[in-house]
């Protein structure tokens, strides 16, 4: 018994631990947490191919102006190479074997996959075609698979085109209940790319795919759609592909892929009232929560100043049984600073320890 | 640069007349296969050149954590915890240096951000001096997202056997997992609560390194593909990196030669500091 107890102190979240407060540094402006995560910019697009009798011709859209990178992923390791074949606009032809050269303006490389395992792929060897200057036309990329490899992953890339997809996913911390709106746009340069077909895939945590979703051309090249509810309940990150195609002022067609993700959050309790008072010297923030999944949680409060300058934060773990409960932590006044409490705006966060995700976040302005 | 200057002349001053400060050095590695949980994998995916020179030939006391590289921060955060822990203990080290990279740097951010998560780590955060991090996906990698991109969910089953390692590391450092990351449990970044401990960031912006090495090519592929916007080392954008802590200095060193000692000499760097 007393060696379980010791153990549980040992490696359990720090439940005995004290809870920890400090000061921001002077000049730290309060930042609210973003509805959604920076958007990926995309000037690639993916295509998959499964093996036939027959060799496969992927069509690789190119807006030109650009070099292309053209890498050919095989779905398994095998003894023989995938073989590809590159055809060019202009009726050139990098051959099977070819390794191109600068002057042809066609290149060819291997990657091994000790290259990209640090990115978590594998697979048997990649191969990479580099065209350094395409034409705004399409290339054809024509792949034959051994019996072993039951089909390739081709993504094609124009790095400096001027075409580019911006996606996210919306909200990034989304609470169970919350519509979900995934966000696409095109642009061509500054300009804004309308008629183009926009879809979106939805996979779960567990990497369920989902149907594709079209999204509503709006105004400026944006596209989006919103969800009412995500099509499965699953707690966790879920991943969105974007894809894109259309064509530009000049008439050039174009493919991108892009992607999102947020976090479906787990309703794990539900975070209500804050109240403060003075309690000797520190500043008492009280929570009511109603506790829906027992566990670990921290309760975390950062405090700033009527202009929004982070001032002060306090955390503290918590272990909570189900239903409802009064939670509370106590910021320093010495720690407020000249900042009077009444001037203060909290941000109170219940955070998950034993399931990583946001239980719940209120913020209020102190009376 | 000064100011590192300035703070290594007034931490050794202090550390002199400590009466029994003993320093070590401790290595964290970046994310890979869950074969890095094996001692003699880690200690190989620095090099033997990295860790010498780090330890000024072997003369300080170093310890390699070794853990799966497949895990999420918080996994992995317990394992190098646990071996921190025993490994400061058991040889009285009281003053330690982190050295960390790639991921290995975001492993040390959830440790330093979350002393009460587990009771090893405030003991931990109390004896370490800085952490030195080379190329860390402190706001997560384009190339993290490449990897979801390409995930095994979107079609038929046989091509989840490409995408078998996109896996909860890689998964933590997407720039979407990073943003979810940097606004709740992490901190250190803008509009948050400063780490207990500085880290000195150290950010790769270069790709073509070697040209008979064909590690090079995959990097500038994934740097091509990917779009990392401004400069990278072909994993990690120099804004990711440096979005944490204070600019110590950028390297020409690609993503896999900025943990070794073998071009720009890195290793030799962080000997310099301590």
């Amino acid at each position: 018994m007393n060696k379980t107890f010791l153990l549980l102190l040992a490696i359990a979240p720090a439940a005995f631990a004290a809870d920890l407060t400090g000061r921001f540094d002077a000049g730290t402006k309060y930042e609210e947490p973003a509805l959604h995560a920076p958007a990926n910019v995309s000037r690639m697009f993916v295509r998959t191919v499964a093996r036939s009798a027959q060799a496969e011709s992927v069509d690789l859209p190119a807006v030109g102006g650009s070099s292309m990178i053209i890498w050919t992923i095989p779905a398994r390791e095998s003894a023989s190479p995938v073989v590809t074949r590159l055809r060019t606009p202009n009726g050139a032809v990098l051959q099977p074997k070819d390794r191109g050269s600068l002057e042809r303006g066609l290149r060819r490389f291997r990657l091994e996959p000790g290259e990209t395992s640090e990115m978590g792929l594998a697979g048997g060897a990649h191969e990479v075609v580099h065209v350094l200057s395409t034409m705004a036309a399409s290339y054809h990329l024509d792949v034959e698979m051994p019996d072993g490899v039951p089909g390739v992953t081709v993504i094609a890339a124009e790095p400096d085109s001027a075409i580019a997809l911006s996606t996210w996913a919306a909200p990034l911390s989304r609470q169970p209940g919350q519509p979900v709106t995934l966000h696409a746009e095109v642009l061509d340069g500054t300009m804004p790319v309308g008629g183009a077909r926009v879809t979106a895939r939805l996979a779960s945590p567990g990497g369920k795919a989902f149907a594709a979703v079209e999204l509503t051309e709006q105004a400026d090249g944006t596209y989006s759609a919103t969800l009412a509810d995500l099509p499965e309940n699953a707690p966790g990150t879920w991943q969105v592909r974007f894809e894109a195609a259309g064509t530009n002022a000049t008439g050039a067609r174009f493919s991108r892929t892009g992607s999102g993700e947020l976090v479906a959050e787990r309703g794990a309790a539900h975070l209500g009232e804050i109240r403060t008072e003075i309690a000797g010297d520190a500043l008492r923030v009280r929570a009511s929560v109603d506790v829906v999944l027992p566990g670990a949680y921290r309760l975390d409060v950062i405090a700033a100043d009527g202009a929004r300058n982070a001032i002060a934060w306090g955390e503290g773990v918590r272990n909570l049984a189900t239903g409802a409960t009064e939670l509370e932590l106590d910021i320093p006044l010495a720690n407020l600073g000249a900042v009077r409490a009444d001037e203060l705006f909290l941000d109170v966060r219940l955070l998950g320890l034993d399931t990583i995700g946001v239980a719940g976040r209120v913020t209020k302005e102190v009376d | 640069m000064m100011r590192r200057v300035l703070l290594t002349v007034v931490v050794a001053v202090l550390f002199t007349s400590a009466v029994h400060a003993k320093t070590g050095v401790v290595f964290i590695h970046g994310k890979g296969g869950s074969n890095l949980a094996q001692a003699s994998v880690a200690r190989a995916y620095w090099g033997e050149d990295m860790i010498r020179a780090t330890t000024k030939g072997f003369t300080i006391p170093y310890l390699i954590c070794a853990y799966d590289g497949t895990q999420y921060m918080w996994v992995a955060g317990g394992t190098v915890a646990g071996q921190i822990y025993n490994w400061m203990n058991a040889n009285a080290i009281d003053d330690i240096v982190i050295e960390t990279h790639s991921f290995g740097g975001v492993v040390i951010r959830w440790i330093l951000s979350n002393p009460t998560y587990d009771s090893r780590y405030q003991p931990i955060i109390n004896r370490i001096r800085w952490v030195n991090s080379i190329a860390p996906p402190n706001k997560g990698s384009e190339a993290a997202n490449l990897a979801g991109t390409l995930s095994g969910s979107w079609l038929t089953g046989w091509i989840t056997d490409l995408v078998g390692q996109n896996n909860d590391a890689t998964l933590n450092c997407t720039t979407s997992s990073m943003s979810y990351y940097n606004q709740y449990y992490l901190k250190g970044t803008s509009g948050r609560p400063a780490l207990p401990k500085t880290v000195y960031n150290i950010a790769g912006t270069g790709l073509w390194n070697d040209f008979v090495h064909s590690e090079d090519y995959g990097l500038a592929t994934l740097s091509g593909v990917v779009g990392m916007p401004g400069e990278d080392d072909g994993m990690v954008s120099q804004y990711s990196a440096q979005a944490v802590g204070v600019v110590w200095f950028t390297t020409l060193a690609n993503h896999h030669h900025n943990r070794r000692n073998d071009y720009k000499k890195i290793g030799d760097s962080l000997a310099t500091d301590f």
